[in-house]
């Protein structure tokens, strides 16, 4: 089942609806829609591998929405979805972040996010919830922090929100001979999803 | 900017910012807002000027903090034109409150005072390890006081089933001190700089301000001195520069 959710300090009638798929077979079809802005296909691709928690994809859809409604900031991409492909990433390069960010044609999973405004006329949420189930064509699987997990590649995620200096004092002490607490699993998963949620939030400063 | 009205409940209204407690993103995630408002009396360009970036560089140092590996909110969501911080909430009392009860609690017959003392220097020793984790990766707090230290419970500590909330809970004979995380709040003040004077001056700070509120003080700065100069890696210097500036005073260069 889709995960349907409207956001904190944003007005209640914007409304996203999300779904992660594995064993995906039409990456490459959904991809050259993409390229040839079929409206559509006017969906938030997400490359699940680069994610470490369910609120990384959230949080961007809440800098896209924010960025939306703001006459003074507006968006710098051409619609709200590719805005929250963008928004995942720590820097202002635009075409990096699809490439690294969205879905590849090979990309065997597939986060799909449609962003509606519920006040629309158009907006039927059935309607809605089919077409995104059946637009990628794959197994779904929970929208949920343990299925992400998964799928996540660390090494990618490290190279991408640059965080090279993660953990720097402990390791720092570890290298003068101290004796550091190994932190376990959660917490390390936690302190990273921290990390990639502060290099998301602080792009807009860089 | 026109002003927009925060969606949580107001927790303190400072000279600076006012702080909100609310959720981010999720019902199940808290959140604490911290929101620099304009002041209509000063020029509208400067104003911005300042509130974005003081923003930005709290922002900044909250995330380059975290992301080392010392215990601080961590940035959710930054929005610097209306100089909003959305941040990790921290549960627990701070250290402020914590000594209040404690000393409070101490005076009360029925308790045994050893055992509040015993704990008492776990957290001092705890406190200087912060701090000297703080000044080794070269961040400036700016305002170290006891309010803008907080305890913080261990979420994997697995011994307790409930999580104990008030500083009450920290009294309490089976919980042990060893549970709690140092975390600091409230970068405003702060800046990165590797000089021995500007941390020998947060220090001083810290000293300041705890000797003035705490009147059994002196012997638990005095452990956190020696926990900073076992546990912090440049300590020998900045200590010794901590002498000159308890003779001087706070400012160097004694302009302004």
């Amino acid at each position: 089942m889709p995960t349907t959710l409207s956001l904190p300090h944003l007005p209640s009638n914007y409304r996203l609806h999300i779904a992660l798929f594995t064993s995906v077979t039409n990456a490459a079809h959904l991809h050259s829609q993409l390229l040839a802005k079929n409206p559509e296909y006017e969906y938030a691709f997400i490359d699940p591998s680069i994610l470490v928690s369910h609120l990384q994809p959230i949080s961007a859809c809440f800098r896209a929405i924010r960025d939306l409604l703001d006459p003074d900031v507006g968006l710098r991409t051409p619609n709200v979805h590719s805005e929250t492909v963008f928004s995942l990433s720590p820097t202002h390069n635009i075409t990096d972040s699809y490439r690294r960010f969205g879905i590849s044609p090979s990309s065997a999973a597939v986060l799909a996010i449609k962003i509606l405004d519920t006040s629309l006329a158009s907006y039927s949420e059935s309607n809605t919830l089919e077409r995104l189930t059946s637009i990628v064509e794959g197994t779904e699987v929970d929208f949920d922090t343990k299925d992400i997990r998964k799928l996540t590649d660390l090494i990618k995620v490290k190279k991408y929100y640059k965080l090279k200096d993660m953990g720097y004092v402990d390791q720092l002490y570890k290298k003068k001979g101290r004796n550091i607490e190994e932190k376990s699993e959660e917490e390390a998963w936690r302190d990273l999803e921290v990390a990639v949620l502060g290099a998301m939030a602080l792009r807009s400063l860089v | 900017m026109p002003p927009r009205p925060i969606d949580g409940t107001l927790l303190k209204q400072g000279a600076e910012a006012h702080v909100y407690r609310s959720t981010f993103l999720l019902p199940n995630v808290p959140c604490l807002i911290k929101v620099r408002p304009t002041k209509p009396y000063r020029h509208a360009t400067l104003d911005m000027r300042l509130t974005k970036h003081r923003c930005v560089s709290e922002a900044r140092l909250l995330n380059r903090c975290r992301s080392m590996g010392v215990l601080c909110p961590a940035v959710y969501f930054v929005d610097e034109k209306r100089g909003e911080i959305i941040m990790e909430w921290i549960e627990g009392p701070s250290v402020r409150d914590f000594l209040h009860d404690c000393i409070d609690g101490a005076s009360d017959p029925g308790k045994e005072e050893d055992n509040v003392d015993v704990r008492l220097d776990a957290l001092m020793e705890n406190i200087g390890q912060t701090i000297g984790k703080l000044h080794d990766i070269d961040i400036i707090h700016g305002d170290l006081t006891t309010s803008n230290l907080m305890l913080k419970h261990r979420e994997n500590s697995g011994t307790t089933s409930e999580p104990q909330q008030g500083s009450q809970a920290l009294l309490t004979a089976d919980t042990s001190l060893l549970d709690f995380d140092v975390v600091l709040i409230d970068f405003g003040l702060g800046q990165v700089s590797n000089s021995d004077e500007d941390k020998a001056v947060d220090l001083y700070v810290l000293e300041r301000a705890f000797l003035s509120t705490h009147p059994r003080a002196t012997r638990l700065f005095d452990i956190i001195l020696d926990s900073y100069k076992r546990n912090c890696l440049g300590s020998a210097v900045v200590l010794r520069r901590l002498q000159e500036v308890r003779l001087r005073g706070r400012k160097k260069s004694m302009v302004g």
